[in-house]
């Protein structure tokens, strides 16, 4: 179609302006994401290439604009790269020229690059802001696939930076005059390559944080966002450059003062005065009445209420008028800040505004105010009937799936937080999969009503709801509402045998249903309740599967005949990592890196003082296996001391590493985290890493060691330790020059795991005269069965079939740390509503290793 | 009325008087294209000339006769591009460098001239070969060119081959006029 029009351009002599009109055609299908077929393109663009011989300008600047739109599509673009270069030069009269500019990064590609380099530097130069702006721009597309190029643009856009400040100050409404844009867009571009510099980061922002020195304000906002992003990495930043934010804050124009405002409101005050200070600022735009810069001063509003929920209340009056306002937005701002921050006494009120307001409003914001809804219920429990009701009312009303989901997930929320609410919610949640119109929530219905009704009082109603699914619903709700029983059934249906009886005689009808998933299911449901089958029933692990296939293929090597009886799942042993690394023979890559350790590790004298190694980890990956840089890390762990052992590996072609060295820290303030008092005692380098090449790094800790009358030990640490390679990028060997550059890996955590060896457990030590005991009780979400927290807990601690005694719901295993003598450990579980509970305790003689081997089981398991 | 009359002059001083022709420039790299366009239309000879990447265009006002020519890059990732712009032009000019000394030069110069006017597409159109550089020392003459280049293979349209030179200006009026009488058909 397009490319019949598209014959204009080649008639002779050429119309303008009805090539103009095709053009302007062309423009708006590919802009308005219609297809054009592949065949056509290929066309169209060498139709389209011909049209730059013509002069009248308008036309040509029109043929830039496809060219940008077509150069994404076709790869004949190449072509026109003499074209669109010719068009950069000239006066600044031709209007097609910053069009021109743009386009350069678009048709270039990396063998000619370097050509367009002056083109750029020329016009970032220029006097007219567009070609400024232009140059700028394609230099910012560059940095991707030509970082140098990009960079050696780097003093033209300092230039341009000031040459186009001026002091006049900006407009009255903040209204730029375009001939600042390329400050905008200088800024954009030093930003982007000074990214790894944090140090040329901040002086750029200190060298331009009087407020005149830019006079764009898009530009004075790059430097906000910049200054929050400096306050985040270096906590030495923070006193000055808040400083900074609060001139900003106080600018006369409403996009640099918002924007300062919400970077300061981002971050956290020890102090409520500190957040007076920016509400004092922010109050004169929560009466503006211009509706954008409300809603952003209400958001900023919001932001700081989560923080310090009291300074809010000031406002009350005036957010309870704006919900009235008729402003969408802001009303459901108003009343999410309300709902967020309203006392106890208040949420009566709020519910009833809500009621009436959630009719009026469109799902995005509905959402908004379920979440806000929730909170409140968690934060006052006593309101939650309040709340359920508000919950029931808006669940009737008329919604799309996502709102009705998102209710649906609430209710869920309140069983856990309040579970005497558990029958009332049931309830409701039944009536309304009664008549639900959507399947997906029928079938998560289904699926709280499955787990949930157990534990209810009287689970029979609620067997009737879900039946009446199997007898009036599709297929997929059928097969889960024959899951819902089966497992209703199987939790014990109210230890009734004649109500189980019943269910299963329900599930047996729904083995002749029409549907083969719901037989399948409802079969799957009776055998065990049954006592059908029990073991076949049951899923096997992944290693039972490979251990199967192992023996299967072994057999038909062998041509000896299928038999099965001899075959035994081997332990789940095959994945564990191997410890113990002086005793006992060590199996595969992990002895060939012990080895590269133990020649390696030589080089570092100190190391031969740290003893034996207790343990060494299984080596992880500290990048993905594609990275620029590919690091592997092995953790030995001695009876005082950490080495961090760190292969790496330079897969860049043309790249040189010097000075390679890696520094890990414990990271601070992460939950559960305790660093101990990791001290690093050595580190090594690498002089030059060339392409293709692996060498190795060592980080040498030592522990703090603690005193105690039975013997010693260390104050383990149980944290993560973030690692960065720092080096310098060279070009090529002998290049002096390079570039110093950080590349941040993936961090290393040290847990229990990494300390505890389990031995064989001494059944009878429990009771035998141990001196001390360690206990902590606490429960974890993140496993849904007491088996699969034993799996867990097992493979985690390398525990051996023989270290191991599960009995009921009680493992018991035994194990030592680097010092001090055997340490019994019982864990106990149980399963509650949201997971397993656990009561670890821990007996042996040494009191700090046992309170160390408790902190460090709660987080192994929380973690 | 009057507008109408208008038309018509315009019409017949087009017809008869002013004419726009569509010609095409190719040749392996360095052959001298983009210099001999450069010298035609006024310019200064240049040593340093970069290469084209894609394609350029240059127009030649010659008395009434606007040429339109279409500068092709010569590298060889463009050559497959060259055949759609030499479609419906009204000459072909495939431009050889007459003094390089490489062994490659001519044969894969006459490979890729016969694989391109091979196509249908362009069948009929007036091909004029230039020998460029004709200023330094061992170039080959005219009779060397069409012999090497199997010139009397061609068959279906007009052929003619000249030695000229970019650089010293050699020969370049018969260029033109040979172009100029292409544009009167
Ligand atoms: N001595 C001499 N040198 C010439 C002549 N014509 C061109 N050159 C030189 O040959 C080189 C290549 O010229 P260009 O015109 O760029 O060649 P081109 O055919 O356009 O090359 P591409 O664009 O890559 O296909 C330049 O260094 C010119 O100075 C000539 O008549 N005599
Ligand atoms: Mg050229």
């Amino acid at each position: 179609m397009i490319s019949q029009e598209a014959r204009v351009f080649n008639d002779t002599p050429l119309n303008v302006s009805k090539c103009r009109d095709v053009l302007t055609k062309i423009l708006h299908t590919v802009r308005s994401g219609d297809h054009i077929p592949e065949g056509e393109t290929t066309d169209l663009f060498f139709a389209v290439s011909k049209l730059f011989q013509h002069k009248d300008p308008n036309l040509r600047q029109l043929v830039h604009l496809i060219v940008r739109e077509l150069a994404g599509i076709t790869e004949d673009v190449i072509m026109i790269t003499s074209s669109v270069m010719k068009d950069t030069v000239g006066g600044s009269e031709l209007i097609f020229r910053p069009n021109a500019i743009r386009n350069l990064c678009r048709v270039i590609d990396l063998s000619t690059v370097q050509a367009i380099e002056r083109s750029l530097k020329t016009a970032i130069n220029d006097k007219s802001h567009a070609v400024a702006s232009a140059g700028i721009i394609s230099s910012y597309h560059l940095y991707l696939p030509a970082t140098e190029s990009s960079r050696r643009t780097l003093p033209e856009t300092q230039d341009a930076l000031s040459s186009f400040g001026g002091s006049s100050g900006l407009g009255m409404f903040g209204t730029h005059s375009p001939s600042s844009m390329p400050q905008y867009h200088a800024l954009g571009l030093l930003i982007l390559l000074k990214r790894n510099d944090r140090n040329g980061l901040v002086k750029l922002l200190q060298s331009f944080q009087r407020a005149d020195l830019v006079r764009n304000p898009l530009g004075v906002v790059l430097l906000i966002r910049l200054a929050g992003t400096l306050i985040q990495t270096d906590s030495q930043l923070k006193s000055p450059l808040i400083a900074v934010l609060k001139g900003w804050a106080d600018h006369k124009t409403d996009m640099i003062s918002l924007e300062a405002l919400r970077t300061l409101a981002g971050l956290t005050y020890s102090n409520q005065d500190d957040a007076l200070a920016i509400i004092k600022v922010l109050s004169p735009h929560l009466q503006s009445p211009r509706a954008v810069v409300k809603i952003m001063a209400l958001r900023i509003l919001k932001l700081l209420s989560k923080q310090f929920p009291s300074i809010v209340s000031p406002f009350n009056r005036d957010l309870e008028n704006s919900i009235s306002l008729g402003n969408k937005v802001i009303s459901t701002l108003a009343i999410a800040i309300l709902l967020q921050t309203g006392s106890e006494d208040s949420v009566e009120r709020l519910v009833g505004q809500v009621k009436t307001f959630i009719p009026d409003i469109s799902d995005e914001f509905r959402l908004f105010i379920v979440a806000s809804v929730e909170e409140l219920a968690l934060k006052f429990p006593k309101q939650t009937q309040c709340i359920i009701n508000l919950l029931s009312t808006i669940l009737r009303e008329e919604g799309s799936s996502a709102f009705k989901e998102r209710i649906i997930l609430s209710y869920a929320k309140l069983i856990q937080y309040s579970p005497e609410f558990r029958d009332e919610i049931l309830m409701q949640l039944c009536e309304f999969v009664e008549d639900c119109e959507y399947p997906k929530l029928a079938i998560l219905v289904l699926n709280i009503l499955a787990v949930e009704s157990s534990q209810t009082r009287r689970t029979g109603p609620f067997v009737r709801y879900i039946y009446n699914r199997i007898v009036l619903e599709n297929s997929n709700v059928r097969a889960a509402s024959v899951a819902a029983l089966s497992t209703i059934c199987q939790n014990g249906g109210d230890n009734d045998t004649t109500f189980q009886r019943s269910i299963l005689q329900l599930l047996t009808q729904a083995t002749d249903d029409s549907d083969d998933e719901v037989r399948d299911r409802a079969i799957t449901g009776i055998s065990p309740c049954l006592g059908l089958g029990k073991g076949w029933l049951t899923p096997k692990t992944d290693e039972e599967f490979g251990d199967l296939e192992d023996h299967l293929t072994g057999l038909v090597r062998t041509d000896s005949a299928v038999d099965l009886s001899d075959w035994q799942p081997r332990l789940a042993s095959s994945h564990l990592p191997t410890k113990h690394l002086e005793t006992g023979p060590v199996v595969g890559t992990v002895a060939a890196r012990s080895e590269a350790f133990s020649s390696i590790s030589k080089l570092v004298p100190m190391v031969s003082t740290f003893g034996r190694v207790w343990t060494a980890s299984a080596t992880e990956h500290l990048t993905e296996p594609e990275a620029e840089y590919v690091l592997e890390a092995t953790k030995y762990i001695y009876a005082q001391h950490i080495v961090l052992h760190v292969r790496v590996t330079n897969t860049l072609p043309d790249v040189w590493l010097r000075d390679a060295s890696l520094v890990s820290v414990p990271a601070l303030g992460e939950a559960l985290s305790d660093h101990g008092s990791l001290t690093q005692v050595f580190t090594t380098s690498i002089d030059v890493l060339g392409p293709g090449e692996s060498k190795d790094l060592l980080v040498g800790f030592a522990l703090e060691e603690v005193l105690e009358e039975r013997g010693k030990t260390s104050n383990y640490p149980l944290c993560k330790l973030i690692n960065t390679l720092k080096f310098t990028a060279a070009e090529d060997v002998n290049d002096n020059a390079g570039y110093e550059d950080d590349f941040q890996v993936e961090a290393v955590a040290l847990g229990l795991a990494d300390y505890f060896v389990a031995e064989y457990a001494h059944t009878e030590s429990w009771d035998s005269g141990s001196v001390s005991e360690a206990q902590k009780s606490f429960k974890s979400t993140r496993f849904r069965s007491i088996s699969d927290s034993v799996a867990y807990i097992s493979s985690n601690l390398g525990l051996e079939a023989q270290a191991v005694h599960v009995q009921s719901n009680q493992l018991c295993f035994g194990g030592k740390l680097p010092f001090g003598s055997y340490i019994d450990v019982k864990v106990r579980m149980a399963p509650v509503e949201t997971g397993v509970a656990f009561q670890i305790t821990a007996r042996g003689e040494n009191k700090h290793a046992l309170d160390f081997v408790v902190r460090g089981f709660l987080q192994m398991v929380k973690w | 009325m009057a507008g109408i009359f208008r038309n018509i002059y315009d019409w017949l001083l087009r017809l008869f008087w002013a004419t726009e022709m569509d010609v095409t420039v190719i040749g392996l790299q360095n052959a001298g294209k983009t210099s001999l366009l450069r010298v035609l239309a006024g310019g200064e000879f240049t040593v340093d000339s970069i290469p084209t990447v894609g394609f350029s265009m240059k127009r030649l006002q010659k008395g009434h006769v606007a040429l339109k020519c279409w500068d092709l890059g010569g590298q060889p990732r463009f050559r497959a591009m060259w055949e759609r712009y030499c479609r419906g032009v009204n000459a072909i000019v495939f431009i050889v460098d007459s003094a390089d000394p490489s062994p490659d030069n001519i044969p894969q110069a006459k490979t890729e001239l016969h694989s391109l006017i091979k196509n249908t597409t362009l069948d009929g159109i007036p091909l004029l070969v230039l020998g460029n550089k004709s200023d330094l020392p061992d170039s080959l003459g005219v009779d060397d060119l069409i012999v090497q280049l199997e010139l009397n293979e061609i068959s279906r349209r007009e052929v003619s081959c000249y030695s000229i030179s970019a650089k010293e200006e050699t020969n370049l009026d018969a260029v033109i006029q040979w172009l100029i009488n292409k544009a009167k058909r």
